[in-house]
């Protein structure tokens, strides 16, 4: 195996002519973004929750509970009925329906939400659920990647995740199938900003 | 020397209908690419900027490679340095030896198959499971990916439940494509729960932060990787990006231009371990920095491995990807490795109509490239296809104006009187294609008689 010191003294010089870094530009569109990012999320698989009020993201938790659903919610101010701060191993989440996760921000162009890992309490549970519930600010809606990425600053810096509707895949005969391996349907729920 | 790609493609095309079936599915992804092509207005300036940031990737790497690492270890991650394969296979085995591991679930990697991982793993008592669904199904299959974005676009789905039935035990004769993806979910959950180390790629590598980014539509990498207590991500050294602006920027182009999707269902940002958990980053050159000191074949690098240019190829949509010695199939996979002289008919597995080019997000000349690699083999006398022999001949015909004009006049005869069915056996592209009409006359003559002195 090699030191780094043996692996750079092994790279042959690039031949490509030094080139300068360009100007990436920063896209913006002109679309209102809360329209343009509900039409994009429909067409991703994603659906819009029912309400624009937390009190509306509360209701939907009560109803889940009361069908007997596994409901874990990361939302402040909303109740599921499993405890997020006796989780002490990511696999014991495997049987969880329902997670319901703020989201920090939202882009209109893929219809995507940035979930952070700190709002989690751990990473999987954005992933392992059957069915994931989003919510976010309608001010926290930005048109493209590339103003979300400004916005937030940092993209590292610990764990995150652009999610753009539920886990999909086209494996079989370029058959579009919902529920692959991650959350097998995604509610966003856009809440009107204050 | 291995077949040519010519006779594989034969095994392929003798089933016309499933050629079509083929073709029309990758035409249906690049027809998707198309309208997101279209939907974004600044769609050539995001091409543009792509390549001149990978330009300067490429041309400033050991100092990128100083910052990403040295950023990733502050980080919390630890940064592995492999020079060829065989380093990367010893460092991630002993890495899961040194800890006891014993089951790794694995994302899709190009990488990994380019290095021959699983084998090695598997002989050192190491379970690898391949999680993406198309990777899973040909490694039930034991075959390789005929694609890098669609691996299993060759297969039915009658085969595919064939083989769940026979693997993962669906229904006999199901083949619904939902029915089966779910009964794969329910199988590889299992899976997911009993792994002790995960391992993904890595879309982009963004240096001045010490993070990466793992993109997959069925939330596989995340599954994985979230789960055991060990993660290991392995990139070659061109994933490379300066700034979460450049990431952002392939973002917005990965999906689009692989599957015609506005972004993938997951763009997973890892800047730093779970607490109490390790990640590592296993950096490789494998060859990398060699073809890079040719500036004629350097440019391959900037590649994202989107796929576009093997949806748009002609060759690739009628000759399948199992047609192709190297295991990235299709133009991208001939302008890397078309020079090699053990299979030295894949750089002919081209009509250099340059749709790749057109199609490319980060305008990586591949056209050129291969024409490249065949100037190359031409010089070093490893010409496919009995052109040794020929081609000197025919230089020295068409090099001249007599001679063109009376070897033109005995093909235009030649196609007027053979029978079709005899054209047919002269071999080559005619077994499969019509001679076109022959002219009445040559284009001098034409001109000659229209235009005049």
């Amino acid at each position: 195996m090699a030191s780094k010191e043996e692996f750079f003294a092994s790279l042959t010089p690039s031949s490509i002519e030094p080139t300068p870094m360009p100007e990436v530009a920063v896209v913006t569109l002109d679309a209102p973004p809360r329209e343009h990012f509900i039409e994009v999320l429909e067409g991703v698989g994603g659906r819009l929750g029912q309400g624009d009020d937390l009190g509306d993201v509360k209701k939907r938790a009560a109803e889940l509970v009361s069908q007997n659903l596994q409901v874990l919610s990361l939302m402040e101010g909303v109740e599921g009925n499993r405890d997020p701060s006796a989780v002490r191993d990511p696999h014991e989440l495997k049987d969880v329906d329902y997670t319901i996760a703020p989201a920090r921000l939202a882009v209109a162009e893929n219809g995507s939400v940035w979930i952070s890992g700190e709002d989690l309490v751990t990473r999987n549970a954005v992933f392992i659920c059957e069915h994931l519930i989003a919510v976010v600010d309608e001010n926290r809606i930005t048109g493209t990647m590339s103003e979300a990425v400004r916005r937030l600053g940092k993209l590292g810096g610990g764990w995150g995740v652009f999610i753009s509707g539920p886990s999909k895949t086209a494996d079989i005969e370029q058959a579009l199938v919902m529920g692959a391996h991650g959350a097998r349907s995604m509610t966003v729920y856009v809440l009107r900003g204050v | 020397m291995s077949q040519t790609h010519a006779r594989k493609v034969e095994t392929f095309a003798a089933d016309e209908a499933r050629v079509d079936w083929h073709s029309a599915a990758l035409l249906a992804l690049r027809d998707k690419r198309d309208l997101q092509a279209k939907s974004l207005p600044q769609w050539e300036q995001m091409r543009e900027s792509a390549s001149r940031m990978k330009l300067y990737v490429l041309s400033h790497l050991p100092e990128l490679l100083e910052q990403f690492t040295s950023n990733c270890e502050a980080n919390g991650m630890e940064v592995h340095w492999a020079r060829d394969a065989k380093e990367h296979n010893e460092i991630v085995a002993s890495i899961l030896k040194e800890r006891g591991k014993k089951k790794l679930v694995k994302s899709k990697s190009m990488l990994t198959e380019e290095v021959h991982l699983v084998p090695h793993l598997e002989k050192h008592g190491i379970e690898c499971i391949e999680t993406d669904l198309g990777e899973r199904i040909l490694q039930l299959r034991e075959e390789p990916p005929s694609h890098i974005v669609v691996p299993a676009i060759h297969l039915k789905k009658e085969e595919i439940g064939e083989l769940f039935h026979e693997k993962i035990g669906t229904q006999a004769g199901a083949s619904d494509p939902t029915y089966l993806t779910h009964a794969a979910r329910e199988s590889m959950r299992q899976e997911f729960l009993s792994a002790d180390a995960a391992m993904t790629g890595v879309n982009m590598a963004i240096a001045d932060e010490g993070a990466f980014v793992v993109c997959t539509n069925e939330g596989n990498a995340d599954m994985g990787a979230h789960l055991p207590d060990l993660h290991i991500a392995v990139m070659g050294m061109e994933k490379l990006v300066p700034d979460a602006d450049s990431a952002a920027l392939l973002m917005r182009m990965l999906a689009r231009n692989a599957t015609g999707q506005p972004s993938t269902s997951y763009n997973s940002i890892f800047g730093a371990p779970r607490p109490g958990c390790e990640l590592h980053i296993v950096i490789v050159d494998n060859g990398r920095s060699l073809r890079m000191a040719d500036r004629r074949h350097a440019e391959i690098y900037k590649c994202i491995r989107c796929g576009a240019c093997i949806n748009t190829c002609p060759v690739y949509r009628r000759g399948g990807g199992h047609s192709y010695d190297y295991f990235i199939p299709g133009p991208i996979g001939l302008a890397i490795a078309g020079d090699n002289p053990e299979a030295n008919s894949e750089a002919w597995a081209c009509t250099l109509n340059g749709s790749c080019n057109n199609v490319c997000p980060v305008k990586v000349p591949l056209r050129e490239t291969i024409a490249y690699h065949r100037e190359q083999l031409a010089q070093q006398k490893q010409l496919p296809y009995h052109k040794n022999a020929y081609m000197p001949l025919a230089g020295k015909i068409f090099g001249s104006p007599r001679g063109l004009s009376m070897a033109m006049t005995a093909v235009r005869v030649g196609l007027r009187i053979m029978p079709q069915i005899l054209q047919r056996r002269i071999g080559g592209w005619s077994k499969s294609r019509d001679f076109p009409k022959p002219p009445a006359e040559s284009f001098a003559h034409w001109y000659r008689k229209n235009r005049g002195e």
